[in-house]
């Protein structure tokens, strides 16, 4: 449940219909700064969850792999 | 017939046009990492530019104007007068001939790949590299409608119009052939500056104000800098300016954090090289300026988040990394500056 909410998060920010990869690298869909702090509000948004600052770098968040360990973790943390 | 003259499409420093186009150019000279050593060390904050959308951080260093001593320049703004219409793309191919790229304005209603092409008139500088007169286009570099640094082409009939209805300065610039010797003495000397937070302009081989440059676009505009802070004093300038948009519910300007986080880029790389040209072993120092970086980004895109969301707790956060990353940065520095003592 998860890890589709993600993908439906990254694919609305990315604007693709393409399916991505869980470990792609998000950079070569059209992340960039930008669309990376949009995905982390939407998150933020959805999951009811702040993520700690640490993770605003993207290399720390460029796949939903990535995001999906930061999300589960900040929610069993709840 | 075309030529397209060698640029480094990705320069180290490209926040603003007037260093982006002087690095794109400046990193190809065989010198490029001895210059990194001695120069780009110090930053500036004009407080008189707050109010006004102007720039607020800058590194003390050459631009395109002048002032940068890997490159040559030749002021071309007497030729603008007669290089009118058709005979401007004539000027353009002898330059670029002769191995010189060309800085100027256009009206960017002309140009393609801009926000404001086929819509208003606006006026904005690039950078010509190159030109293809069968494909009948002319290779410029500048800032794109997403606001990166990418290069584009302009068709010649475009670029005619974008030049008639907007040449504000021309200026012509090569690379300087001659050879770069790094001062470390100097490179030591400017890091005690940044530390102290002096202003050292008259310590630079040359020094133009892009501000009031004669050639300048900026000709009589953001002149006044009667508050100026610089090196480490700017991040309780940032902080400053952090609370001024906060209380006046201004717009937030995303160029000095990036400005901030260009020069930890430029740092960290310069320490790098000295580690390598001196033979200094400087590991543990660079590991944690390493760590100061990426403060640097995490506090830039939290100047984002802030953009998108106006939550004060942001700005709380950021003051808070901004006040770690210069407690950081004096310690590495110190350490640095003893180590070339």
């Amino acid at each position: 449940m998860v890890l589709l909410k993600i993908k439906k998060i990254v694919n609305e920010i990315l604007s693709t219909n393409i399916s991505i990869k869980d470990d792609s690298d998000l950079q070569e869909f059209g992340m960039d700064s930008i669309k990376f702090v949009q995905i982390i509000i939407a998150l933020e948004d959805e999951f009811k969850c702040e993520i700690p600052e640490e993770f605003f770098l993207m290399e720390k968040m460029n796949s939903v792999d990535k995001i999906e360990r930061v999300i589960s973790k900040l929610l069993e943390e709840k | 017939m075309k030529k397209i003259l060698p640029i480094n499409k990705n320069p180290i420093i490209k926040c603003y046009q007037y260093n982006a186009f002087a690095i794109s150019i400046a990193s190809l000279h065989e010198n490029f990492r001895e210059w990194i050593i001695d120069n780009y060390i110090q930053l500036s904050f004009d407080y008189c530019n707050i109010n006004r959308n102007g720039i607020l951080v800058d590194f003390l260093g050459g631009t395109i104007f002048d002032s940068l001593s890997l490159l040559k320049y030749e002021d071309g703004n007497k030729d603008r007068y007669y290089s009118s219409g058709d005979k401007i793309l004539s000027y353009i191919i002898n330059k670029i001939n002769e191995e010189k790229y060309i800085c100027t304005m256009l009206n960017e209603y002309y140009v393609p790949e801009r926000k404001n092409y086929k819509n208003e008139y606006f006026e904005h500088d690039i950078m010509i590299y190159g030109y293809n007169t069968e494909e009948k286009v002319i290779n410029i570099i500048g800032y794109n409608n997403d606001g990166k640094y990418v290069a584009s082409n302009i068709s010649f009939c475009e670029f005619v119009k974008a030049f008639e209805t907007n040449n504000l300065f021309l200026k012509l610039i090569e690379i300087n052939k001659n050879k770069y010797d790094y001062n470390i003495f100097k490179f030591k000397d400017f890091l005690v500056d940044y530390i102290k937070g002096t202003d050292c302009k008259n310590k630079l081989d040359k020094y133009v104000d892009v501000s009031k440059g004669e050639l300048s676009f900026f000709v009589g505009k953001y002149t006044n800098h009667t508050k100026v802070s610089f090196g480490i004093k700017i991040y309780d300038a940032l902080k400053y300016y952090l609370m001024f948009v906060t209380s006046n519910d201004t717009e937030m300007d995303y160029r000095p954090f990036y400005t901030l986080y260009e020069h930890k880029v430029l740092m960290l790389e310069r320490l790098n090289i000295v580690n390598v040209l001196e033979k200094k072993n400087i590991d543990k120092v660079i590991l944690e300026y390493q760590n100061i970086l990426e403060k640097s980004r995490i506090i830039l895109n939290l100047i984002i988040k802030y953009q998108f969301k106006h939550e004060k707790e942001y700005i709380d956060q950021i003051c808070k990394m901004l006040q770690e990353i210069k407690k950081q940065e004096i310690c590495s520095l110190t350490e640095i500056i003893t180590v070339f003592n």
